[in-house]
């Protein structure tokens, strides 16, 4: 893969070519054909990989079914929690659904190239990440109640609308 | 603040997050930019509503966080023993404090201003990582709690308010929705069965302002 593919990703746009290279030296590309499963859900988590070109599909098992509950796109990072948290299980699986191109990130990569203004590049736009959706969580539950305590205060509900309960289950996938 | 005297509560929140990859020195060093102060009992640190403009880790004390809910009344999130991480998510993304946070009893913190917690946050160095695992462990810790959160109101929850309530079953109130939203915001990790013995230093300045202050009463 070359450097110039690695540097129109948005979050590597400002990072010396340099840099770019020992990144790419340090997690050697791979290529994965649709249907590859990267993660599955339930294994232990000790890594996960930037897309660099591609699309992955994140799914959640249930005891009812296996649900899809989002999309990879490049640029993004799967399976993260691997990186940073200690003794995690994946919490969801991530297969392959166009051909795609990425880097394994790894706990020891991480370490060794946190000189590499790269490396820093990655965590900064996961830190930005993991709080847009933290923020987006918060503020869907928040919508969602609103609309149940309006609902709540209606004299007569419409029968049959969605519970907070509903709500919930549709936002984290659950149906 | 001398980072050395740091080490026990950067081992401590490294540990309550289940970081991996941060080294407690490193995470000192980072922490050490900050400085040190002191609130007595019933201070407010910080208010919901105002601008996140500084990180504090509470070093000492406890501290009790607090949200209005729809009518106004302030509701309890939680009560934050040291050592904590307080005010994270607004330095982060640039949003409001999203609860207030009064202390409790004599407490001790460090104060990380915005410009000072933003360049460290940049730092391609060993301190600079610690402190960025720090913060995704902590992101990734409250988007997993309240997974589970979410799962368990779901479980306890009634399928639809006409129903006749099954056993065990009960209708979510407005404080489950605030206690989410504290587990999102990032009030949940609890350091109490941590057993480290971290002891506060107080450096001169502190001691010498709460003299004046004790002189004065």
């Amino acid at each position: 893969m070359s450097i110039e593919k690695l540097s129109r990703l948005p979050m590597f746009r400002s990072v010396p070519a340099d840099a770019l290279a020992d990144l790419l030296q340090r997690a050697p590309a791979q290529r994965h054909p649709p249907g590859t499963i990267l993660f599955r859900q339930g294994d232990e988590a000790d890594d996960a990989v930037l897309l660099v070109d591609g699309l992955l599909e994140v799914s959640v098992r249930t005891a009812q079914q296996t649900r899809a509950v989002g999309t990879i796109r490049p640029g993004e990072v799967a399976g993260e929690q691997g990186l940073f948290v200690r003794g995690g299980e994946r919490n969801a699986s991530v297969v392959v659904r166009q051909p795609s191109l990425t880097l394994r990130l790894t706990p020891g990569l991480l370490l060794a190239g946190r000189q590499n203004p790269a490396v820093v590049a990655v965590e900064q736009h996961l830190i930005a990440t993991l709080a847009r959706r933290v923020r987006s969580t918060n503020l869907a539950i928040q919508k969602a109640w609103k609309e149940e305590a309006r609902l709540r205060a209606a004299a007569a509900p419409p029968p049959g609308a969605p519970t907070f309960r509903d709500r919930l289950m549709s936002l984290f996938g659950m149906r | 603040m001398n980072s050395m005297q740091l080490v026990p509560v950067a081992r401590t929140l490294l540990r309550a997050h289940s970081a991996r990859g941060a080294r407690p020195e490193e995470l000192a060093e980072a922490l050490s930019a900050g400085k040190p102060r002191r609130l007595e009992d019933g201070v407010v640190l910080c208010r919901e509503g105002e601008p996140s403009d500084i990180l504090y880790v509470l070093l000492r004390g406890d501290v009790r966080v607090t949200r209005n809910d729809s009518e106004g009344t302030p509701r309890e999130l939680a009560i934050l023993s040291a050592p904590a991480l307080i005010g994270h998510m607004g330095l982060v993304d640039g949003s409001a404090r999203s609860a207030t946070c009064t202390a409790r009893g004599d407490t001790g913190l460090l104060a990380l201003d915005a410009p000072t917690f933003r360049a460290t946050l940049g730092r391609p160095d060993g301190a600079g990582a610690a402190l960025r695992h720090l913060i995704l462990a902590s992101l990734i810790h409250q988007l997993s709690t309240a997974n589970d959160k979410v799962r368990d109101l779901i479980e306890q929850a009634e399928p639809a308010p006409s129903a006749v309530p099954a056993a065990k079953k009960r209708r979510v109130q407005e404080d489950d929705v605030l206690k989410l939203a504290g587990v999102l915001d990032g009030w949940s990790v609890d350091t109490s069965d941590l057993d480290d013995d971290i002891e506060f230093v107080e450096d001169e300045d502190s001691r010498r302002t709460r003299e004046a202050r004790n002189r004065n009463r």
